[in-house]
């Protein structure tokens, strides 16, 4: 997969206040062809705006494929976006060069799915969670280090005994936990959380997502918290982006987007949250399908093949804009024919 | 569920103190030793009943005995583990005493399983009608196993069918498709084909729905709970489900009884809506705990957090008396004074309602 760039056309929005803020991102990618296979372009990311504030949790929640990954990784510009804008603290880094980029990424973590696989097996949780010190030439002397990691052990809930241990010798919950607290040790500002659940078990993920809010409430950084689980995106998030086929269709805060999701396709998902309590399951509608492949685009609105409301136009004609359902409104909805009730 | 007045007509399967345990590894190895509470007793005394066409979940952490009842029930323990008690009474019959030729024989044809990873239970290698046409052969549907030609024409026809009977869109084509051309919800679909092919009276599903988005969790679902309550045209392609998912939630949406597995033991079980709607456990009342916006209403910022479960080994050595929750149990760990028992003595399953039992000694407590 090659990066495939054009300059962005213009960026007239207003400065950004936000800690973190993306502009109209996308990111394409072009799968090289051969003598027996067409190049193929790849649109991962379409037009996704997003402004997460000092503190705030964001959330983007969306089915497998449908960009969450790729735009978190353009907002730490692990990627470079094909258009769009990308400002951290007001500065607009969408073209900085690795050199230029390091001293930031200091602020900007990210925690992934796969823990255990994030961690490299043959070191200590000792030598991973000091590794970050190393790199930026901090805390030269090893018995200051030493301390800090502790220390940060300790602000995850894992005791000094597993300083020695091995990934392959923890848990899942452990190894998270682990790669918590190596994701803090540089006290950033921004964290993006790709699914840092998704591989646990119920009763760890609670604690886990427990864990990442209190953590926020002393430190005061901010998340960009990736999941396809829904509850939990909106258990944690004060606001939440609902993504599907690259785009983002939604967004709310949490408890609006609970109580009045106006896209059909957000319907469908609060809808698809099993649920414990057979009074709070709603009619279940099943969403039939599955999402758009993304090499091959759909015209009008990716949604409108598994739409229950879905006109012949222009939901297949034209993709509908992010607007707000009121004027002056922070609910926005991509959608022609959205729910009103 | 236990006891012998049950109804006239016999569950499909009965377990009845069902007991596995590791043997000892080599001493000394460090993963042996990590796992020294695993080996004394993974699983311990579990008995449950599955009716005739009902889905029963099997709920629990991993580590908890879940897929090792599943393997136990079907003979296909790895070498290390093994069967030390009990019974597994399949139509009456008494699998763990039966031999391997009948075992085999019961797996596939009487017994179906619906592995975790279709990711690596389908073979890369061969085409979606080619892996159904050998499972429908070794069920003696299609004549003798032989000559397996990759789009034999005698295969296709039920081949097709199963896709059907799953649901899949355009059977026809997805027969001549490799698992890596499906996405993940029609892959799992072709598992549950492959499970049906020699139309079992009972399918194992070990986490199904685990890593499926929402929308497609739902469809799998609402596939499975249509296969076991849809009238068929004969009885025998009717089938139970046991049910194996560490979420609650999903329990909850598909089965009508629950049994849930805390350290190789059953803590709970019985009617869904008696062991969700009134838990006696702790580890149940935990677990539901444990469901964010479970009890929805106030926002997240000013919520104050449930107690959690306290994190730990979920294996208490099994040879120490007392209950294996007891580290673990917010109860207890509220007022050990209050609980005395909770440390010196194993708990048995005690009846704590219709047809719910619950392994507590403290149970009303616990519910209130």
């Amino acid at each position: 997969m090659s990066e495939h760039r054009h300059d962005t056309p213009r960026a007239t929005e207003p400065p950004p206040v936000d800690l973190l803020r993306g502009v109209r991102l996308s990111k394409f990618f072009v799968l090289s062809g051969s003598a027996l296979k067409k190049t193929q372009i790849v649109r991962a990311v379409q037009d996704a705006s997003i402004e997460i504030g000092p503190a705030e949790t964001v959330g983007l929640v969306g089915e497998s494929g449908s960009g969450k990954t790729t735009l978190g990784r353009l907002l730490l510009r692990l990627l470079e976006p094909t258009y769009g804008r990308v400002y951290f603290e007001g500065r607009d880094i969408t073209h900085y060069h690795e050199r230029d980029l390091r001293p930031l990424r200091k602020s900007l973590q990210v925690l992934f799915q796969d823990a255990a696989a994030a961690l490299d097996e043959r070191w200590t949780v000792n030598q991973i969670v000091s590794e970050p010190f190393a790199i930026h030439g901090l805390l030269r002397e090893p018995g200051a280090r030493r301390e800090r990691v502790a220390e940060l052990l300790r602000t995850v809930g894992l005791g000094p005994e597993l300083l020695q241990r091995r990934p392959l010798e923890l848990s899942s919950g452990q190894c998270q936990r682990v790669s918590i607290a190596r994701a803090l040790a540089l006290s950033p500002r921004f964290i993006v959380c790709d699914e840092p659940i998704a591989a646990l078990d119920a009763s760890d993920q609670l604690r886990v997502v427990d864990l990442l809010r209190s953590l926020q409430e002393t430190r005061h950084h901010s998340y960009l918290f990736i999941s396809h689980d829904l509850r939990m995106v909106l258990h944690l998030s004060q606001r939440v982006l609902v993504m599907y086929a690259g785009r983002v269709v939604e967004s709310a805060h949490a408890r609006e987007l609970r109580e009045q999701a106006r896209h059909p396709y957000t319907r469908a998902l609060l809808n698809a949250i099993p649920e414990v309590d057979p009074k709070r399951r709603r009619l279940r509608v099943i969403l039939e399908g599955e999402p758009p492949s993304p090499f091959q685009p759909i015209d009008g609105c990716p949604f409108h093949p598994r739409c229950p409301r879905a006109h012949a136009d222009p939901c297949e004609h034209e993709m509908p804009p992010l607007v707000p359902t009121a004027p002056g409104k922070a609910h926005e909805v991509a959608c022609w024919f959205p729910h009103t009730d | 569920m236990n006891e012998p007045a049950a109804p006239a007509n016999e569950p499909l399967l009965c377990v009845r103190q069902l007991s596995t345990c590791f043997e000892d590894l080599a001493a000394g190895d460090t993963a042996a030793a990590r796992t020294a509470a695993a080996q004394t007793a993974a699983l311990d005394a579990v008995s449950f009943d599955i009716p005739y066409g009902s889905i029963v979940a099997l709920v629990g952490d991993s580590g908890s005995g879940k897929s090792l009842t599943a393997l136990s029930i079907l003979g296909l323990l790895p070498p290390a583990a093994r069967v030390t008690g009990g019974q597994v009474l399949f139509q009456g019959r008494d699998l763990l005493a039966a031999g391997e030729a009948e075992r085999r024989t019961q797996r596939g044809r009487g017994i179906g399983m619906i592995f975790q990873e279709p990711a690596t239970a389908l073979s890369p290698v061969h085409s979606v009608g080619w892996q159904l046409a050998l499972a429908l052969r070794t069920g003696g549907k299609l004549g003798p196993i032989g000559a397996l030609q990759r789009t034999s024409q005698v295969g296709r026809a039920p081949a097709r069918e199963l896709l059907a009977r799953v649901e899949l869109p355009e059977p026809e084509r997805l027969l001549d498709l490799y698992p890596h051309q499906l996405s993940a919800g029609m892959r799992r679909r072709v598992m549950i084909a492959l499970a049906l092919a020699q139309s079992p009276a009972l399918l194992i599903a070990d986490e199904p729905t685990t890593g499926l988005d929402a929308p497609i969790q739902a469809q799998i679902l609402e596939l499975l709970s249509r296969l076991v309550s849809e009238p068929r045209a004969s009885e025998s392609t009717r089938p139970s489900v046991l049910f194996i998912t560490h979420d609650l939630c999903v329990a909850a949406e598909v089965a009508s009884e629950i049994v849930v597995l805390y350290a190789g033991q059953v803590v709970e079980a019985g009617p869904v809506r008696s062991v969700l709607g009134r838990p006696q456990h702790p580890y149940t009342i935990g677990l539901l705990e444990h469901i964010p916006g479970h009890g929805f209403g106030s926002p997240p910022s000013s919520s104050r957090p449930a107690p959690r479960l306290s994190r730990g080994s979920s294996l208490r050595a099994g040879t120490e008396p007392g209950c294996r929750f007891a580290d673990r149990c917010p109860q207890r760990l509220s007022d050990p004074e209050r609980y005395p028992r909770c440390a010196s003595e194993s708990p048995q399953l005690e009846p704590a309602g219709a047809r719910h039992r619950s392994r507590c000694f403290y149970p009303r407590l616990a519910g209130e």
